[in-house]
């Protein structure tokens, strides 16, 4: 008896996207990061292309970071004095691409002028080739000051501008046209509303095909399997034909990974002085395979070895260079 | 082409009057039913026999046999009307005009009167919508409207939705009596205005049917409430029998009877019972969709072997209530309005032709699909500051967009339509869609499936179906399966004033039609917000509204 074939054949297909222009293409990058182009569910590559392997991008901030656990504190030493030197220690650590994080921006922390975070943006695309993701602090109001010198000062380098939202989205889509970024749509947790943040950059004229959907990211323990079946119903759309949908998705690992309990300050029986700076990896890491499942492009990480653990699992799924 | 402007008109139907849809309630459609007149209230002239020791019949026994050759019996009479019939028939000379209402398998003579006074019989139907009630005046000898009459409900001082009032009537038995006394009081307004216009004195009526959604008429009749708000959402009766109107406090004819038409459930009301009979969905095999949208968007699939209801909240908005320049669809309201470009106002026009004042239901839709073609809104409907001049911030701080200035208004104020606004028409509308979309799930039935998709409600002449779909009120389906029919929870209490028949068929069709809750089922919320989007998150469901707005996109 033969057994018969199951495996499911989908109509649409994720985009491909290119991040980074090398000066071939108008940019200082050194290369450029293809993401998408899968045309059936993560590592399936018996069932059809499975497409470029998923990157990872590295947090950088604009400034020293507060707060963050030992572990990190430990693994970047004192690169956190400039956003440049932290750019450089990221991609020694193997980061694809910078995610850089103008948080200083917000009104209630630093307030810093949109010349201000043109120039940090400078000072990181002069000290590494990787292409770069620039996210804004978070305000609407002041991210649409700041973006515009960000997005001028980068010019041609194709940046990926975060983010697009339903309730701002047009100045973000404006330069991103003019500027020739890409641009990262975000949503709550609603494949609805991640559809109709596409259809309205869309409606304004920016290409679906530059477009990277943001559906937000909760780690383990925080509602992980929510967010996971909202990634896996957005891709079986867009696999399912809807165009609107077949973007390629990130997932804001690193952040969301170290700011829960069990990473920062693990509270179990078993936790000892010598495990406890191993659970904050452990919980980046498993928070990054869990989502790549679900369908994940672009993961934004922050721990070397939780890195190093993901690209290796990478390794296993995607065993043949593609 | 964006120009297209295409206005359904309601089939045979006459001229309207000012602000209000004529629709089905045409007394003609009780014969294309094959239903007889035969009013629930009647009057009948008699002339008795004198008595005699031969004929030595008792007073009320000579009275039912005369009734009795052209009334069906058996007749019933209560004690306050035997008291007085003696004298009554005497003093009368044997000559008087019995009054007679059904009462279930009995026939009530509810009143006496003197000679011949069967020519003054009226009836009033009422639709008592969260938002608006409405009234009209029919004279029961040959079903014919005389007049009409509305206002917004005055309850809306206690809430503008039906949980608020419940909720302050169930707090203390002054709530529940100003609860009451609101809705009487706009009754016996809009009566006093009828019978003041007409002519005519509070004895003239001697009947009155009113539909209106459960919370509606538990408020009326002074019922607890409270449990409808409550899951499982139970009212104290869905089924009523006749009331006297004046135990209430209704001011028409003393003896005269209040018929509430029969509710499904808590949040099926009377309103759509009377509409689903009102429109006939109940006879034949193909399947068709009653959308009725009020406070409450209420949906109703079915034929003539099943019949599901649905029940979601959308918000008084489409009824002018609460937005920034919204009327009822009354004198002066803009009920149809096309946009040129961001800054131009290509047409609008005014119920009654009057100088414009504000906008009610259809004008809303109108000039919201408009806003949405010329891109003054995007598809969320956020209006953008800086989109063309008439934007503006309102003194509300938020934006609004004037469609009138007040130059040329009717009352020199600005016709304005404000971000509130919109956010309410999309969730309204969202609501609505979503409702019938999730109801037609349960069913495993698809838009396509429908017959018929009748789209009912008191909030404008003529509602423009081709714009109701561009906002993604309506799906988008052949156009000669949309109609609109107007307020049916009014044609439904007016049918069954003037037929018997008619009002027993809404008991029926209130008895077997099954409730479908939809706050419990879970893909209601998904539904939802997928619907709040000008046309729809699944925009590929609107294909027709997909191309017009990218051909209208040319720069």
């Amino acid at each position: 008896m033969t057994m018969p074939d199951v495996s499911e054949k989908w109509t649409g297909k994720i985009n491909t996207l290119t991040l980074g222009a090398t000066s071939a293409s108008g940019g200082t990058r050194t290369g450029a990061v293809t993401i998408g182009g899968a045309s059936t569910l993560p590592f399936l590559s018996f069932e059809g292309e499975v497409g470029n392997r998923p990157a990872i991008a590295v947090d950088v901030l604009d400034g020293p970071p507060e707060g963050w656990p030992a572990p990190l504190v430990k693994a970047y030493g004192d690169a956190f004095s400039s956003p440049a030197k932290w750019a450089k220690k990221a991609v020694g650590f193997g980061a694809d691409l910078i995610c850089l994080r103008l948080a200083n921006a917000h009104p209630d922390g630093g307030n810093r002028s949109p010349q201000q975070c043109a120039d940090t943006v400078k000072e990181v695309l002069g000290a590494v080739g990787v292409p770069l993701i620039v996210w804004g602090c978070g305000i609407d109001a002041k991210d649409n000051q700041i973006m515009p010198a960000v997005s001028s000062a980068a010019r041609g380098e194709n940046l990926l501008l975060g983010s697009a939202r339903e309730k701002n989205y047009r100045t973000l889509v404006a330069l991103g046209l003019a500027d020739g970024h890409k641009l990262m749509a975000e949503s709550p947790c609603d494949v609805n509303i991640a559809k109709q943040v596409n259809i309205l950059c869309t409606d304004a004229g920016y290409p679906l095909e530059n477009m990277v959907i943001f559906p937000t990211t909760g780690a383990l323990g925080y509602g992980i399997e929510y967010v996971y079946s909202i990634q896996e119903r957005g891709r079986l759309a867009g696999l399912g034909g809807d165009r609107l949908l077949a973007q390629p998705v990130l997932a804001d690992v690193g952040a969301e990974a170290w700011r829960s309990k069990e990473a920062r300050d693990p509270q179990f029986a078993c936790v000892t002085d010598q495990t406890r700076p191993l659970w904050g990896v452990a919980w980046e890491a498993a928070t990054a395979t869990f989502l790549l499942q679900a369908g994940v492009e672009l993961l934004v990480m922050r721990h070397p070895d939780a890195i190093a653990q993901v690209r290796a699992a990478i390794g296993r799924l995607m065993p043949a260079a593609k | 082409m964006w120009l297209r402007f295409r206005q359904t008109r309601l089939a045979d139907a006459p001229v309207s009057a000012e602000g209000e849809v004529p629709y089905l309630a045409d007394v003609s459609q009780l014969s294309r039913r094959g239903l007889t007149f035969a009013p629930l209230v009647r009057k009948t002239y008699v002339e008795l026999p004198q008595p005699s020791l031969a004929n030595n019949v008792s007073d009320l026994q000579r009275l039912e046999q005369a009734l009795g050759r052209t009334v069906p019996g058996p007749f019933q009479m209560g004690l306050a009307v035997t008291r007085r019939l003696p004298h009554l028939l005497r003093k009368a000379d044997w000559k008087v005009t019995a009054v007679t209402g059904c009462r279930g398998p009995l026939t009530e003579i509810i009143d006496v009167e003197t000679g011949d006074t069967s020519r003054r019989n009226m009836c009033i139907a009422a639709d008592i919508g969260t938002t608006t009630v409405v009234c009209h005046l029919v004279d029961l000898r040959d079903g014919q409207t005389l007049g009409q009459a509305a206002k917004y409900n005055s309850q809306a001082a206690f809430g503008a939705d039906v949980i608020h009032r419940i909720i302050h009537a169930s707090r203390s038995g002054e709530g529940e009596a100003a609860l009451r006394h609101a809705v009487v009081g706009d009754l016996n307004e809009l009566i006093h205005q009828l019978l003041t216009k007409y002519r005519l004195g509070a004895q003239d009526i001697t009947l009155l049917t009113a539909a209106g959604n459960t919370t509606m008429i538990h408020l009326l009749l002074g019922l607890p409430a409270e449990n409808i708000r409550k899951e499982p959402y139970i009212g104290a009766t869905y089924m009523l029998p006749p009331f006297r109107a004046a135990e209430i406090g209704l001011q028409i004819n003393t003896r005269g009877l209040l018929y509430c038409l029969p509710c499904v459930a808590g949040f099926v009301g009377g309103d759509i019972a009377a509409g689903i009979a009102a429109t006939g969905m109940t006879h034949g095999k193909s399947i068709r969709m009653l959308i009725d949208i009020g406070t409450n968007g209420e949906i109703a699939v079915g034929n003539e072997e099943f019949l599901v209801c649905a029940s979601a909240s959308a918000g008084p908005a489409f009824e002018g209530a609460e937005c920034r320049s919204g009327m009822r669809a009354t004198r002066g309201a803009i009920d149809h309005i096309r946009l040129l470009d961001a800054d131009r106002v290509l047409s609008y026009s005014t119920i009654g032709s009057a100088g414009p004042v504000g906008l009610c239901g259809t004008g809303y839709v109108d000039l919201i699909a408009e806003m949405l073609r010329v891109g003054l809104i995007d598809k969320t409907g956020r209006l953008r500051e800086g989109a063309g001049p008439r934007v503006r911030l309102g003194e509300d701080g938020m934006l609004e967009y004037v469609a009138v200035p007040a130059a040329q208004a009717g009352d020199g104020r600005d016709v304005a339509i404000s971000q509130g606004d919109i956010n309410n028409i999309l969730r309204a509308k969202g609501a609505i869609y979503a409702a019938a979309t999730v109801l037609l799930n349960a069913l495993n039935l698809k838009f396509s499936d429908l017959s018929k998709i009748l789209v009912a409600g008191a909030f404008g002449n003529f509602l423009n179906l081709e714009n109701a779909i561009f906002i993604g009120l309506l799906p988008e389906v052949p156009s000669d399966r949309l109609s609109f029919v107007g307020n049916t929870s009014l044609a439904g209490a007016k049918l069954a004033a003037l037929s018997r028949r008619f009002h027993d068929d809404i008991f029926r069709i209130a008895a077997g039609a099954t409730y479908f809750e939809l706050s419990t089922a879970p893909t209601f919320m998904e539904q939802f917000t997928s619907a709040c989007f000008f046309p729809h998150t699944n925009v590929e469901l609107f294909p027709s509204v997909m191309a017009e707005l990218s051909c209208g996109r040319e720069t």
